[in-house]
């Protein structure tokens, strides 16, 4: 059974978190243990490629399409901050702040550069997604 | 002043690529060839596919071919394709090309976490195709 969904209504932004997260479990299979026994929606949305869209965790499997009513978690950039998410290593789970670039993610956050609403309420969802998408 | 796209071009742009202490830095563990395709826009003086391959490595491009056939441009490590007038755009830097990927304007084939790990370097090799002056073919 297929780990990794994209729809077909999923727009090019999805196209491209989709392919980044079947690398990285190519890359290291212990990740596809991230996919398993969680279930959420989060959305993505890069504010000035004016894309969004939606990753659902059904628990078993992930699905990524267009933008999810009510999502559990919703990541608010643009697009190069998308990136150096992306490339951030991690700590605990979350951006090294011992590293130049885990500092960056850390003040765009505290500048509201880069916003992650639901983060408190669903932290394992956003460690899972952090995970899933780094390449570092 | 070269116009693009061309064999001039090329050149001027390969010289600024081994000139530029940035793309040295941010690129200075790459290991990769990459084709550029510039889609045919005929109405744009673009009759056909243009293809580009430049073979990149340690920060410096050791060999570049304009106008390859499609078969061998295939064979590279990562191809990035978009239609003339899209390329015409980055290169003006009208469009940045992450978010033109994120957009679907730019399509990229290869490992898309090498480029992320690289994407410093990639917008090293834009920032230095906008610093060739650059006469476009549909103008020129």
């Amino acid at each position: 059974m297929e780990l990794v969904f994209t729809s077909p209504e999923a727009p090019a932004l999805g196209q491209m978190i989709a392919d980044l997260v079947r690398s990285n479990i190519a890359t290291d299979p212990s990740r596809e243990q991230l996919v398993h026994g969680v279930a959420g929606r989060i959305n993505i949305h890069a504010t000035d490629a004016e894309s969004e869209i939606g990753m659902l965790f059904t628990g078993s499997s992930l699905r990524i399409g267009p933008a999810l009513p009510a999502p559990d978690l919703e990541v608010v950039c643009d697009s190069a901050t998308l990136m150096e998410l992306a490339n951030v290593r991690l700590r605990f789970g979350r951006p090294d702040p011992m590293t130049p670039e885990g500092r960056a993610i850390i003040s765009k956050m505290m500048h509201k550069q880069l916003v992650v609403r639901g983060m408190m309420s669903h932290p394992k969802l956003l460690t899972r997604l952090q995970k899933l998408f780094t390449v570092s | 002043m070269p116009v693009f796209p061309s064999q001039d071009w090329l050149t001027e742009y390969v010289e600024r690529i081994n000139s530029s202490k940035e793309y040295e830095e941010a690129a200075s563990s790459w290991e990769g060839d990459l084709s550029y395709v510039f889609e045919r826009e005929p109405d744009k003086k673009v009759p056909d596919d243009v293809w580009v391959w430049i073979d990149l490595w340690h920060g410096k491009c050791r060999g570049a071919k304009f106008g390859v056939a499609e078969e061998e441009g295939e064979k590279a490590r990562f191809i990035i394709r978009a239609p003339y007038s899209r390329w015409k755009e980055v290169i003006r830097k009208e469009l940045d090309p992450i978010k033109g990927m994120m957009q679907g304007k730019l399509k990229l084939k290869g490992d898309l976490p090498t480029i992320v790990r690289y994407v410093k370097a990639a917008n090293e090799l834009v920032n230095i195709a906008g610093s060739v002056e650059t006469k476009f073919v549909d103008e020129a």
